[in-house]
């Protein structure tokens, strides 16, 4: 029999801790009105479902950790920092894209996945950015007649 | 039944328009791209792709995205044969043999009777789905808001039982979809409910994002831990079919199909255990069931036509009721409703132009993957050589310009890193992603239906226990749910009672 599962645990202290922000939220709503079943009734039901599968998660790691899968989950520390380069660059164009423009913030984009996760070249890097950026722009903009952000530059 | 073909033939009128067979074909060549990148199956091809279809009108819309779901499924095909890693658990059944058969030297023959079964699997079943979904609509008129609640509470037991390796974390998943599914304005009092003072959450968290995150990006994410994939030694072969082949082949996807959309209807069953099933019975059926796992023909034809099936009949829940029998449907569904077509029973009524058009676009997806699709395999091939360091990033390319144009939002594109990275972990951790997708999408719907059941018996659950089709959905689900715990028991209770043999008491 194997020992308590450290990642199961986690994620049913992580799971049950969702439970408590969303029960915390149904209760601070009406439950009941005269009408019926009020805005904070079917979460709070949910709430309530989520913590008892979440203690069910719990018992399951810490007691019958054998029935749970085996996770290799910290394996190649390359690999988390190519997951964590996706990321960061997907939330930086989620922060900059309107300020900054389309065209210039997909070209920096493509460039850190072809020169980081990809290890190319820095001019090949750059040169692909630049063709599949102004495809993209070609493509949704001129043909699709997307609207894409132009940024203060108007890029 | 005149009126029906009336409108089946007005639907290919609408499918057949030249601006439409473009967008057709582009769909098919889309389609089949992304879902035979391996790691990439046919939802997540979808997830990736449907945002193209946003800017368009809704029939050309409609005709892309059937074009992408078949070509997504036959895309999953062309890896399985070739290189043996299918997208999907559909196709698995499918490598066994076809690979076996491309290392004989047939992979082009294997191809080429996998895109005829698909083809028939497909065709076939459209049909069966046309004739079919009328009737069930206007059983599924009759039904009141506690029908409705208990069929989707049946719907989910169903997905997570048969779709989750373990039921607490198909539950756990289910859960959490529901909850998500609650954040927004609240539908009756118009509150804002667990949106954390965040504008952007008032209308929900939008859909779209959180499926490419899910599936497009978590899966990305998942294949980046070893990005030197790249397939370069494959070599397709002249795609002919011997008579024998042919004989050998037709009553294996006559089997395969019929089985198929049996089990596609299912809501959670998918296209997994159709394709399992079909092999299981070409195996049983055959006169040398020995030769099976050497490149048997039977079993690359049967599995791809169940597969086909499978996927169309899951289609009938659907169109029918509004409930979607997979998650790949459910991403349809999410993508037709993004496109103002509301799936369910009244859109043979409202909408019955939309629904005949993506009928006809069925017929017409399946043969242009036929036609087409042939011809391109070495293409496709080439494109598998390209490593994965180049296509990864046109693909998180599609991913941000399709979640950032639904919506202009910022916010969306934050959203696509947030469940990207909850896609990845969900995948470590073993929780299935379909569930999440499905409850997006009916948890609205279920509450609707529980609020204005209780609402109708002035707050008697007893509601549900009265009326004899509820009843029935509720204790189906308690059944489903209660299985595979039940089987645990019983698998614990013989294994206690079955004496230790004394080498064994360590």
């Amino acid at each position: 029999m194997r020992h308590m599962h450290p990642t199961y645990t986690i994620t049913a202290i992580v799971l049950l801790l969702v439970a408590g922000v969303v029960g915390q939220q149904a209760v601070s709503m009406r439950f009941y009105t005269v009408l019926g079943p009020g805005a904070g009734f079917f979460p709070a039901i949910l709430a309530g479902v989520l913590a008892l599968l979440s203690l069910g998660l719990l018992y399951q790691a810490i007691f019958r950790a054998d029935t749970l899968p085996e996770i290799g989950f910290v394996a190649d520390p390359l690999a988390y920092a190519r997951i964590g380069t996706v990321l960061v660059a997907l939330m930086a164009i989620a922060v900059f894209i309107e300020d900054l423009g389309f065209r210039p913030m997909m070209a920096l984009f493509f460039f850190v996945m072809f020169a980081v996760l990809g290890r190319h070249r820095l001019v090949l890097s750059a040169a692909l950015a630049l063709v599949l950026t102004f495809a993209y722009h070609f493509f949704f903009k001129g043909l699709l007649n997307v609207p894409l952000p132009s940024g203060a530059f108007g890029l | 039944m005149s009126e029906n073909l009336s409108l089946l033939l007005s639907g290919f009128g609408n499918a057949l328009r030249l601006e439409n067979l473009v967008f057709a074909f582009a769909g098919c060549f889309l389609g089949t791209l992304v879902g035979m990148l391996p790691g990439l199956g046919p939802s997540a091809a979808i997830a990736i792709l449907l945002p193209i279809t946003a800017a368009m009108d809704p029939t050309a819309a409609i005709v892309m995205l059937a074009a992408i779901y078949y070509g997504c499924q036959y895309g999953d095909t062309i890896t399985a044969v070739l290189f043996n890693t299918p997208g999907t658990g559909g196709a698995a059944m499918t490598a066994v043999e076809g690979h076996m058969m491309a290392k004989q030297g047939r992979a082009g023959t294997a191809l080429a009777i996998a895109a005829i079964a698909s083809f028939v699997g497909g065709t076939v079943t459209v049909g069966l789905l046309a004739m079919i979904a009328l009737p069930l609509t206007s059983l599924a008129l009759s039904f009141g808001p506690p029908e409705f609640f208990a069929l989707i509470v049946l719907s989910l037991a169903l997905v997570v039982t048969l779709g989750s390796s373990s039921t607490l974390r198909g539950l756990i998943t289910t859960v959490f979809g529901l909850i998500l599914a609650m954040v927004g304005t609240d539908p009756v009092m118009g509150l804002p409910r667990l949106t954390f003072g965040q504008m952007h959450l008032l209308d929900g968290v939008a859909f779209i994002p959180v499926i490419i995150g899910l599936f497009g990006v978590g899966e990305i994410l998942k294949n980046l831990e070893d990005p030197t994939n790249s397939f370069r030694e494959a070599v397709v072969s002249k795609l002919r079919i011997t008579r024998d082949d042919a004989r050998r082949s037709a009553p294996a996807i006559a089997r395969g199909t019929v089985l198929g959309f049996l089990i596609g209807i299912i809501p959670g069953m998918g296209t997994i255990p159709a394709a399992f099933m079909s092999y299981v019975t070409e195996k049983r059926l055959s006169r040398t069931p020995e030769r099976f796992g050497t490149g048997m023909i039977e079993g690359v034809a049967g599995p791809e036509s169940a597969n086909n099936a499978a996927a169309n009949g899951a289609l009938l829940p659907l169109l029918t009721l509004g409930i979607p029998g997979s998650g790949v449907v459910a991403i349809l569904m999410g993508a037709l409703m993004m496109n103002g077509i509301v799936p369910g029973p009244l859109m043979f009524e409202e909408q019955s132009d939309l629904v005949w058009t993506l009928i006809a676009s069925m017929y017409v997806g399946n043969v242009i993957l036929l036609v087409l699709n042939l011809p391109f395999i070495p293409m496709w091939v080439s494109i598998l050589r390209i490593p994965y360091s180049f296509l990864f990033p046109v693909i998180l390319g599609f991913t941000i310009v399709g979640a950032y144009s639904l919506a202009n939002s910022q916010f969306d594109l934050g959203l696509i890193a947030v469940f990207g990275l909850i896609g990845y972990i969900m995948r470590k951790l073993d929780f299935p992603l379909v569930p999440i997708i499905m409850t997006l999408i009916l948890g609205p719907m279920m509450e609707g239906g529980l609020r204005r059941s209780l609402e109708m018996s002035q707050g008697d659950f007893t509601i549900f226990l009265q009326r004899p089709i509820t009843a029935g959905f509720l204790t189906l689900a308690v059944v489903f749910l209660l299985l595979p715990l039940m089987s645990g028991v019983r698998r614990r209770l013989k294994r206690a009672s079955t004496p230790v043999s004394p080498g064994e008491t360590d």
